[in-house]
């Protein structure tokens, strides 16, 4: 589908934007928490796709990851820019990740490969959990994590290094 | 820092792709990996994983305005190739969510409801398959596109408990065909039970290449055989 949006092909890059908008706006929205500027980053991140499609060759799951990380990437930097970047969101705390019940974002996941992360993500403390979703969805460094957790600096970053191993081992095993 | 460990390496590469690793860090790993294939496939390993993390949300569409906002930015005001252009967008539906729903639905869904498609993969390659589902993703109708016995092509309809009773109103099937013109109608869909119609090799090419919509029209289907009413349901025939 993205190959034919790299020819030019209007008609593929609707299909593309159909298949793929309820997701990624889903993302913006997360990170922002705001309608209108996600509607801005992903107004901006589709333009950049059919831009850069062209540049673009690969299966199905990569295009999801590529498509994935340019939302992500502009939502942060549009984050960034805007003054609400003082303070997350009351809202945007993120304990869910933190709860032990992962089932809403089971019923959520619509490939396989997040599923399997997820089985791996059970097996973190709920705060290590809730630290990577503050770094995925927000982008914050160690400093603003130990902050935003209210804990040390080298408890924070011993929970992302010895998380992400777990991970690591976890779907080493699968690949 | 020993950048040979592989230790360190996908350490760095695992925060890299989360996003907490910042400033001069960051910039030293791209640096690095820009040079170095190992790096580049632990940055690659990571982020196509830990990616993973936005397919944990539910999704959520977009206003329709959004993607004619998108379209204008693009090609600019001749975006609108018909008037049915807008109605166009507006099937946000047929989203990856979907598919994977369809798949499920194949795999749960109750004997007789799947019998439709498995007797026709006794004996061919399996026929396309659509699920017709509204807004909340309630399939309404099971499509399959198969062949008669004297080989011409036969649209099954499945009536599924998604369906909305009406009283003095017809459901009618549309094809958007890819190319934005006019929709074409299909015919009523059946209110329960199973209906089969044979259609034209044509009208069968277009199921396959169009989006399918069904609408609420006057008793018989749409007056003049322009849709009427706002689209209920809707899916796209796909090949499982």
């Amino acid at each position: 589908m993205l190959v034919k949006t790299g020819q030019g092909d209007r008609q593929a890059f609707a299909m593309l934007y159909q298949a793929t908008s309820a997701k990624l706006f889903a993302l913006a929205l997360r990170i922002l928490a705001s309608r209108d500027l996600a509607e801005e980053a992903l107004q901006d991140a589709y333009v950049k796709i059919w831009h850069s499609a062209d540049t673009y060759r690969e299966d199905k799951a990569a295009v999801m990851t590529w498509m994935t990380a340019i939302v992500r990437n502009r939502c942060i930097d549009l984050l960034r820019a805007s003054p609400r970047e003082q303070g997350l969101h009351e809202d945007q705390s993120f304990d869910d990740w933190a709860s032990e019940d992962l089932g809403p974002m089971e019923a959520a996941a619509t490939q396989s490969d997040t599923k399997a992360l997820l089985r791996c993500m059970s097996q973190l403390a709920p705060k290590q959990r809730q630290a990577f979703a503050l770094s995925y969805f927000h982008g914050l460094a160690h400093e603003q994590l130990a902050q935003q957790l209210a804990q040390p600096l080298g408890t924070v970053k011993t929970w992302l290094r010895r998380g992400l191993e777990t991970l690591k081992n976890c779907m080493g095993g699968v690949k | 820092m020993r950048y040979d460990d592989p230790k360190t390496r996908d350490a760095l590469a695992a925060e890299y792709a989360l996003g907490s690793l910042k400033g001069a860090a960051r910039k030293r790993f791209e640096a690095l990996s820009s040079k170095r294939t190992d790096w580049q496939l632990a940055a690659k390993w990571w982020l196509s994983r830990l990616h993973l993390l936005a397919d944990m949300l539910p999704a959520i569409a977009p206003r329709e305005q959004l993607w004619q906002a998108i379209e204008k930015r693009l090609f600019g005001a001749k975006s609108s190739v018909s008037r049915w252009a807008n109605w166009w967008p507006s099937l946000a539906l047929v989203s990856s969510g979907m598919a994977a729903a369809l798949v499920l639905f194949i795999v749960t869904s109750e004997p007789q409801i799947i019998e439709v498609p498995v007797e026709v993969a006794a004996k061919e390659a399996p026929a396309p398959v659509a699920l017709l589902a509204d807004a909340e993703h309630k399939a309404a109708w099971m499509l399959t596109l198969a062949k008669d016995n004297n080989g011409q092509p036969e649209l099954r309809m499945a009536t599924m408990s998604g369906v909305k009773p009406v009283s003095n109103k017809s459901y009618e099937l549309w094809i958007l065909p890819p190319d934005k013109s006019a929709p074409i109608s299909v015919g009523l869909m059946p209110l329960q039970g199973k209906h089969h119609r044979v259609v034209s090799e044509k009208v069968a090419t277009l199921l396959l290449e169009g989006a399918l919509a069904v609408t609420l029209e006057p008793v018989g289907g749409a007056p003049n055989g322009i849709p009427t009413g706002k689209v209920l349901y809707q899916g796209q025939l796909t090949q499982i």
